[in-house]
């Protein structure tokens, strides 16, 4: 809590200092799309230890990005993680029960599935150093392990599902700003062997996000390094988890007395969380962020706090002979 | 006497250079670029302008975001592409600046002046021109600001009826 405090007494005093904005999010997307023929390849971890098992646990994604025109842009990620097992156990009352404890097994560290994303950008009203942009989204995600959370996750390697919504970004000299609104619709994920399925809620997306030019205040070539600061807050609603095993509705109260953390992971939820990042950006093109998410207004049952990431971004531009 | 002589013949060698090799005389652009801030996003776009194969050199200021973008000498310059290419990028041009070797010391309003194999045709004049060196600014949708632009769009419209064939000509001012 005082690490937020000082996080919101941080924000107006940034503004004061009359620095410039910037839209390179580490934790959403932008309005903004890539220039057309552009590549890019990002790759993306996020780690956190597991209570009360005390497991660190990872994820890790390679992402490639492509300007295919100048308004689109296509994205595929590829995730692995050892969030899930490769399919459910026999007993999966037990593995829901105990999934989190130390006496379990781990799950194993395995290519869990992938994304696919495109953004259109529809509309940009540009001015000197500053913008307001609109761009849809869209997006699938195939999942090959199963997911045992009511909160959807269309990354790849939670959910198979569809999602897509609205983006809008403003840059206005000093101050950049990023609103997210989508929708997130998870498919059932079937293991006709077992006869057991397994359904996350539908969800929404409200994000916000904030960012800041610390250093340099004036350029003076390519070559100066940029820090750029960002507060970012990752917004969600979902409904409650649906399961069936042998053709029977699933009744989640009996994990209600077992484990309190895992029976409202399942449960409807509306939740909050903040994502304070740095970025540093080397010769104008790669980008490495460093961030930290922490529980807002309620919390996210998909992973433990704190929740650190990391995210290295390069752009391969393709060499003119002149 | 002695200056009339020496336009004279500045005119010959220019004409002389225009009709020889029939390409254009610019041999720069100056640009402003719209919606940028971060250096990253200007070497994205400056990577872009790199790619056309009649630009010889680009010269990015990160901090007014303007460029000057030098082209190659008897090299077929399409101003056209160089707008695409920043739209392409994902950005817009505030301003678009040439300075255009004239044939003459002197362009009247509505006139279209041939520069090697580009058109031009003055859609005003702020000031008379009275040299064969000029600067003069792109007026079209892609050259300039939105903004701009709407306060020129009359006079675009009703210089595009005067002209049968517009796909070649650029309109401008100085």
């Amino acid at each position: 809590m005082k690490k937020l405090l000082i996080l919101l007494f941080i924000i107006p005093l940034i503004l004061s200092l009359r620095l410039n904005a910037q839209e390179l999010f580490p934790a959403t997307e932008p309005a903004s799309t890539l220039p057309k023929g552009l590549l890019g390849a990002r790759f993306m971890y996020e780690g956190f230890k597991e209570v009360p098992s005390e497991r660190k646990k990872h994820w890790s994604a390679i992402r490639l990005m492509y300007g295919v025109t100048g308004k689109l842009t296509l994205q595929i990620t590829g995730t692995a993680s050892n969030h899930h097992p490769k399919k459910f156990p026999a007993d999966f009352r037990n593995y829901l029960v105990n999934h989190h404890q130390k006496v379990f097994i781990p799950d194993p560290y395995i290519p869990d599935g992938f994304n696919i994303y495109a953004k259109y950008r529809w509309l940009s009203i540009d001015d000197k150093q500053k913008h307001l942009r609109f761009a849809f989204y869209g997006e699938f995600a195939k999942a090959y392990t199963p997911h045992s959370e009511a909160e959807p996750l269309l990354m790849g390697g939670d959910n198979t599902g569809v999602g897509g919504g609205l983006i809008i970004t403003q840059l206005y000299k000093r101050f950049a700003v990023s609103f997210t609104y989508g929708l997130a619709f998870p498919f059932e994920y079937v293991d006709k062997e077992q006869d057991i399925t397994f359904k996350s809620g539908n969800a929404i997306n409200y994000n916000l996000s904030f960012g800041y030019r610390i250093y340099p205040a004036q350029y003076s070539g390519y070559d100066n390094l940029n820090i750029n600061l960002y507060v970012e807050f990752i917004n969600k609603q979902y409904e409650k988890a649906y399961m069936t095993a042998q053709g029977k509705y699933v009744d989640f109260d009996f994990i209600q007395y077992e484990d309190q953390y895992v029976y409202k992971s399942l449960q409807e939820n509306k939740y909050s969380e903040i994502r304070p990042s740095l970025q540093f950006i080397f010769n104008s093109n790669t980008r490495v962020d460093v961030g930290v998410a922490h529980p807002f207004i309620n919390q996210s049952y998909l992973h433990f706090y704190p929740m650190y990431f990391i995210n290295v971004q390069k752009y391969f531009f393709r060499k003119t002979k002149k | 006497m002695k200056i009339s002589l020496l336009k004279l013949l500045t005119l010959l060698i220019i004409s002389w250079a225009t009709t020889t090799n029939g390409f254009s005389q610019i041999l720069s652009a100056y640009i402003g670029i719209d919606g940028l801030t971060c250096s990253l996003c200007s070497n994205t776009v400056e990577k872009s302008i790199e790619e056309l194969a009649f630009v010889k050199e680009i010269k990015m200021n990160l901090n007014e975001t303007t460029a000057y973008v030098y082209f190659k000498e008897n090299a077929k310059v399409d101003l056209n592409k160089l707008a695409k290419k920043v739209k392409d990028a994902g950005y817009s041009l505030r301003f678009t600046k040439i300075t255009l070797i004239l044939e003459k010391d002197s362009v009247q309003e509505g006139e279209i002046v041939q520069s090697g194999d580009l058109q031009f045709y003055f859609i005003s004049l702020s000031q008379p021109i009275t040299t064969t060196s000029s600067e003069i600014t792109l007026i079209g949708r892609d050259f300039i600001a939105r903004k701009e632009f709407s306060q020129w769009k009359s006079q675009v419209k009703e210089a595009e009826r005067k002209i049968n064939n517009v796909s070649n000509i650029y309109f401008v001012t100085n």
